[in-house]
């Protein structure tokens, strides 16, 4: 590290700066009064993304991950509440079933932080990313199944459930993911219905939050994981598919009972 | 020309050539045409000629021979001014000011008129602030070259820095009609200058204040002349104009505490009510501005400040504002504000908790970071108080929290490094460092957690993520004169015994303040020239103030300490570094020490390839210099980098600390520690007078407890330090009285000592004196120390054992309830291994450290082993485990 020649090592006050100001985009407000932003991932932030993840999520990504992670670009977001790292999202192309859809592999927040409007800003986000871009034919994620939280967040943004996994995840119990999809091109592929518990309107306890931000976290086995996953990452079976999700989404959820019935 | 020797035609235009040739810094041409003159074997000993060769070989960098050359050729020719101006020269640029002062005057003497080297000679007299010659020598210049605004100017400034007002005005005013100055703003500031000059002259105010009036549209600094108004209105009684005044100033910066003093005084508000209600009204003008809402603070009293703080603190626990802490530090020197503001902030953290609200009342709910920085701030407010548990708790609780926020971590490493915990207190900045690898300061804070643990190669490592490329560490810190760390590497070397380190780097810090001094130089003539008179003038006064600051003083007391080890354990300069680990830990303790070894060699490698890499550098540079110009130069002296080995292998250890103790009782007499260390100096040197002079200052700091109030004198109210001082003295005075000579010095020091309690007098049982101090305060460390370091002072053969008992005969329980801080400890457990107490078994030094460690419970740094625990973990960054619905 000190022997770093990167020039922003050396003047990192100059170069740093307008990457990681997290205001440099416009603050969205959030609850309470709080301020919502989006910030860059640099070499000199990189460490709060990981100390999130390790936080947020039961599983070690590994360095592959937050490598890569620094050249996506906007793919990758530090998500800031009143100028703090509470959250992240990092996103990356799939060209898989000759489809080119943009991969959730991870989006979460801290605890503390739920319920602020933080998941919301990351996905519109990621959602606008793809209209940017214009020939995105969806978003897709994997979530645990048991995560109804995050499965509740994500219905609410318009994803339908279009497959699921066995044995998708390795460590962790229950194994299975659902594959949750928004379709922006072309015929949705018809959906599956979502699970009872969700879809009457969920009894999301307060306390089971963290449980699902945690669970709803994991990563992707690769044995599961599509063809792709296996070429990028085949060493690690943690570094693919990781979607986590879940994050402010339980009062969202809440909120979204009430307006949804 | 008075030389003896005149050249003929064609040599003297050669000689000339000389001279331009040296004006141009052309050296080595210079050169060519000295010896042109020299071969002629008639002119081989020509003296002027001689001197410039040598003054050209010495701006080559040839030292021996410029002096050599110089020194002939003044030898051949005494009479000429040419010679001595040389001769002054060359001193001068090795800084040796005084003789260069006085060749300037020899040179004079041949040639009275010579501009330049009057020019020469006053900028050496200012330097040394020999004020009066100074004043001399810009007089005559003025009389010499009258129509040069310089002159008038220097003249000036001359006169006022040795007191002569009416003169220095009188000439000012002339200065100003003389129409010497080219734009508005030099005019502007020469009246300025006129107005300071005649307030300092002790003219009326009202006068002053009529010159300021009459010239107000010409003075173009606006600020320095309301300033300068609002003050001397206020002298005046004229407070009507002078509330304007700082209404105005106010206006155009409302955060200039100043400024509200200003207000308040021209206001005649004598009363908290009238001042709060100013303040609100300023709120209510600049809602902006931080000054008017936090001075409310320190006036307010009683309920009245529990609104105001709570309303304070809430909006800014809100915002967000890290040094919110700090701000208020100031106001816990009152204790019933202190009350309050724990009442108030354990309450907030109550309702966060319970209904996400500061308070009941609130209409809204609080973001969660509003709970993240109450928890902060709760923390440093319980690591204020040393309630290190509650501090620790606080900050665990922010941290699972949000584990991202860098100033927790940096609070965190605060808290547990004044737990005594070095070694935590690194981790957390190493974590919060690398969240924010850009952030120097918390590179620099992590430096310094480094360096409070002891590890000075990981410090410059650490540091030297952001020092140049290509340059070391140490030499990149020097030039940058980074203070702030050499100062610490000098006490974390003294702690862990390597005195030389220790001496190098005070050294290295003093050599800054000398290179300050030096800075000096050029702005003697740069800030008259500019007419900028009345920064120069404060300039100079600050200058000569410089070496009170912090840095110095403490690196002058660790010099003076190391000294004085050095001088009364001669053994210390060749014991190994590393003290002998003790038994029981020993294997332990070797493979950790190999560890660091190799950590060390690591960091050493790596040192000495960057230094090898930057001196090849450097002759690369050099070489290219020299290639390109035909001249290598030096501008300043060279200076020989400090050996410390050389340091530490000093003869003269008590005339090196001598230096160093009269900086301190020069700059810093205001401190106790001065007064005792400078004691232990001249007890050394056996200087009667001069250690009870040292008494006598002490004690006046501390307040008189000399027992010249008759009835028992309470000796446990004594100064543990005094309390050495007067034994030792008294015990030296009985050995040595008889040898003394001078009845005078006896006479004055028998009176002075009869006015001390009986205890402390010659005569007296001295040994029973200093037991008697510990029984009758038994409880404190520092006390402790003192005692035992007399005691082993006293009887240095039977001492020892008595004087290292005393550190462990304690009752915990009552040693725990007085307050003693880590630093006492610290220090007492420095003293039993730098064996100033006498050698000890190594095995009674553990025993110390767990009394330590029971006494700090939270504390690392008296672990048997100092890597104790620490190496062997792999450093896996804590996991907080979030636990959610502890706080909603």
């Amino acid at each position: 590290m000190g022997k770093d020649k990167d020039v922003s090592v050396l003047f990192p006050s100059v170069t740093s700066f307008p990457k990681t100001n997290p205001t440099s985009t416009c603050s969205t407000p959030g609850r309470y009064g709080g301020r919502i932003d989006l910030g860059t991932i640099t070499q000199h932030n990189l460490q709060q993304l990981k100390r999130l993840n390790q936080v947020v999520f039961p599983v070690a990504y590994n360095e592959k991950f937050y490598i890569d992670v620094l050249h996506v670009g906007d793919l990758a977001k530090l998500a800031y509440f009143n100028d703090i790292a509470v959250g992240a999202v990092c996103c990356r192309i799939d060209t898989s079933n000759n489809q080119r859809r943009l991969y959730i592999m991870t989006l979460g927040c801290l605890a503390a932080y739920r319920n602020m409007g933080i998941g919301k800003v990351m996905v519109d986000h990621v959602l606008s990313l793809c209209e940017t871009d214009g020939k995105m034919d969806g978003v897709y994620l994997h979530v645990q199944i048991s995560n109804d939280s995050a499965i509740e967040f994500y219905r609410r943004f318009g994803f339908e459930i279009i497959d699921v996994r066995e044995n998708y995840y390795k460590r962790i119990e229950p194994p299975d993911a659902y594959v949750l999809q928004k379709t922006l091109r072309g015929t949705p592929p018809k959906p599956l219905s979502w699970p009872n518990r969700v879809e009457n309107g969920v009894d999301v306890d307060r306390g089971g939050g963290v449980e699902n931000g945690i669970e709803g976290g994991i990563e992707g086995g690769v044995e599961n994981g599509n063809a792709d996953n296996v070429a990028e990452a085949p060493v690690t079976p943690v570094e693919n598919g990781l979607d986590k999700s879940n994050i402010s989404e339980q009062t969202l959820t809440d909120n979204c009972v009430e307006s949804t019935d | 020309m008075s030389s003896s020797t005149t050249l003929p035609t064609k040599e003297n235009n050669l000689f000339k050539r000389i001279l331009k040739s040296y004006e141009h810094k052309q050296y080595r041409t210079g050169l060519k045409f000295a010896k042109q003159i020299l071969s002629n074997s008639k002119f081989a000993e020509h003296g002027e000629t001689l001197a410039m060769k040598g003054l050209l070989h010495n701006y080559l960098g040839q030292k021996e021979d410029a002096y050599e050359l110089v020194r002939r050729g003044l030898k051949n020719d005494l009479r000429s001014h040419v010679c001595w101006h040389v001769y002054g020269l060359l001193q001068r640029s090795d800084r040796k000011y005084d003789g260069a002062i006085k060749a300037y005057h020899n040179a004079l003497k041949w040639d009275p008129d010579n501009v330049q080297i009057m020019r020469d000679l006053s900028l050496l007299q200012l330097q040394m602030r020999d004020n009066e010659g100074y004043c001399k020598t810009r007089g005559r210049l003025f009389k010499l070259r009258p129509n040069n605004r310089i002159n008038w100017m220097g003249y000036i400034v001359a006169l006022n820095l040795v007191g002569r007002y009416k003169q220095a005005l009188a000439m000012l005013e002339q200065f100003r009609k003389l129409q010497f100055v080219d734009t508005e703003y030099e005019a502007s500031e020469v009246l300025l200058y006129q107005a300071q000059l005649m307030d300092e002259a002790g003219r009326p105010t009202d006068k002053v204040l009529a010159f300021l009036s009459e010239n107000q549209e010409r003075i173009l600094d606006k600020l320095s002349f309301l300033e300068f108004q609002g003050r001397l209105l206020v002298a005046d009684g004229s407070y009507q104009r002078a509330a304007e005044v700082y209404n105005q100033l106010i206006d155009r910066n409302p955060e200039n505490s100043i400024y509200y003093q200003g207000l308040i005084t021209s206001l005649r508000l004598t009363s908290p009510e009238e001042k709060l209600a100013l303040f609100a009204e300023k709120h209510s003008r600049y809602p902006r501005a931080e000054a008017p809402q936090r001075l409310p603070l320190d006036i307010a009293q009683g309920e009245t400040f529990r609104t105001i703080a709570k309303l304070h603190l809430k909006e800014r626990l809100r915002k967000g504002v890290p040094p919110l802490f700090l701000n208020l530090k100031s106001l816990y020197e009152d204790a019933e504000k202190l009350e309050i503001l724990e009442s108030i902030i354990l309450d907030f953290y109550k309702n966060l908790c319970s209904s996400r609200k500061f308070e009941q009342s609130d209409d809204k709910l609080e973001p969660p970071t509003s709970l993240l920085w109450t928890l902060y701030f709760l923390s440093q407010h319980f690591d204020y108080r040393g309630k290190m548990d509650r501090a620790v708790g606080f900050i665990n609780d922010a941290l699972e929290h949000t584990p991202t926020l860098i100033e927790l971590l940096m609070c965190k490493a605060d808290v547990l490094n004044h737990c005594g915990d070095p070694r935590g207190s690194v981790r957390c900045l190493e974590e919060a460092q690398a969240l924010d690898t850009a952030d120097r300061y918390v590179n620099c804070e992590c430096a310094l957690a480094l360096l409070r643990d002891g590890r000075v190669d990981e410090a410059g490592v650490m540091v030297s993520r952001f020092t140049r490329d290509g340059c070391t560490i140490s030499s990149y810190l020097r030039e940058m004169q980074c203070m702030w760390y050499e100062t610490k590497v000098a006490l974390t070397e003294k702690r862990s015994g390597h005195l030389g380190q220790c001496l190098k780097a005070c050294h290295e810090v003093d050599r800054h303040f000398v290179e300050f001094v030096e800075d000096q130089f050029d702005f003697h003539s740069y800030c008259v020239r500019r007419l900028c008179i009345r920064p120069y003038i404060e300039f100079l006064r600050e200058t000569d103030r410089l070496k009170r600051h912090p840095f110095y003083a403490t690196v002058s007391e660790l010099a003076v300490s190391v000294y004085l080890l050095l001088h009364r354990q001669p053994g210390l300069r060749d014991r190994k570094p590393d003290p002998t680990p003790e038994p029981e830990a020993a294997r332990k303790a070797e493979r950790k020490q190999r560890k660091a070894a190799k950590r060390k060699a690591e960091a050493e490698r790596q040192r000495r390839m960057e230094e090898e890499r930057d001196r090849m550098r450097k002759e690369q540079r050099d070489r290219k210099r020299a290639v390109d110009s035909g001249e290598t130069e030096s501008d300043a002296p060279k200076e020989q980098e400090l050996d410390s080995d050389k340091l530490l292998h000093t003869e003269t250890p008590l005339t090196d600390a001598l230096r160093f103790v009269n900086a301190l009782r020069e700059f810093n007499p205001a401190s106790i520690s001065t007064h005792l260390l400078a004691f232990e100096v001249f007890l050394e040197l056996g200087k009667p007078l001069m250690m009870l002079q040292a008494v006598a200052a002490a004690t006046r700091l501390v307040g008189n407890h000399s027992g010249l109030n008759p009835g028992p004198p309470d000796i446990s109210a004594l100064h543990p330090g005094i309390h050495r001082c007067r034994i030792l003295f008294s015990h030296w005075w009985r050995r040595n009285s008889d040898s003394l000579t001078n009845s005078d010095v006896s006479e004055m020091v028998v009176a002075i000592v009869s006015e001390w309690p009986p205890p402390y007098r010659p005569d007296a049982e001295l040994t029973q004196t200093n037991e008697d101090f510990l029984t009758r305060t038994p409880d404190s460390l520092a006390v402790r120390l003192a005692v035992a370091r007399t005691t082993a002072s006293l009887a240095p053969e039977s001492g020892p054992r008595a004087a290292a008992a005393l550190l462990f005969d304690w009752e915990l329980d009552k040693v725990r309830e007085s307050a003693n801080s880590i630093i006492d400890a610290l220090n007492a457990l420095e003293s039993l291994e730098n064996g100033s107490l006498g050698e000890l078994d190594p095995s009674r030094i553990v025993e110390f450290k767990c009394k330590c460690r029971s006494l700090f419970p939270l504390s690392t740094c008296f672990n048997a082993d100092q890597d104790e625990g620490t190496d062997d973990e792999e450093e896996t960054p804590q996991t907080y485990q979030y636990l959610n619905g502890d706080y909603f």
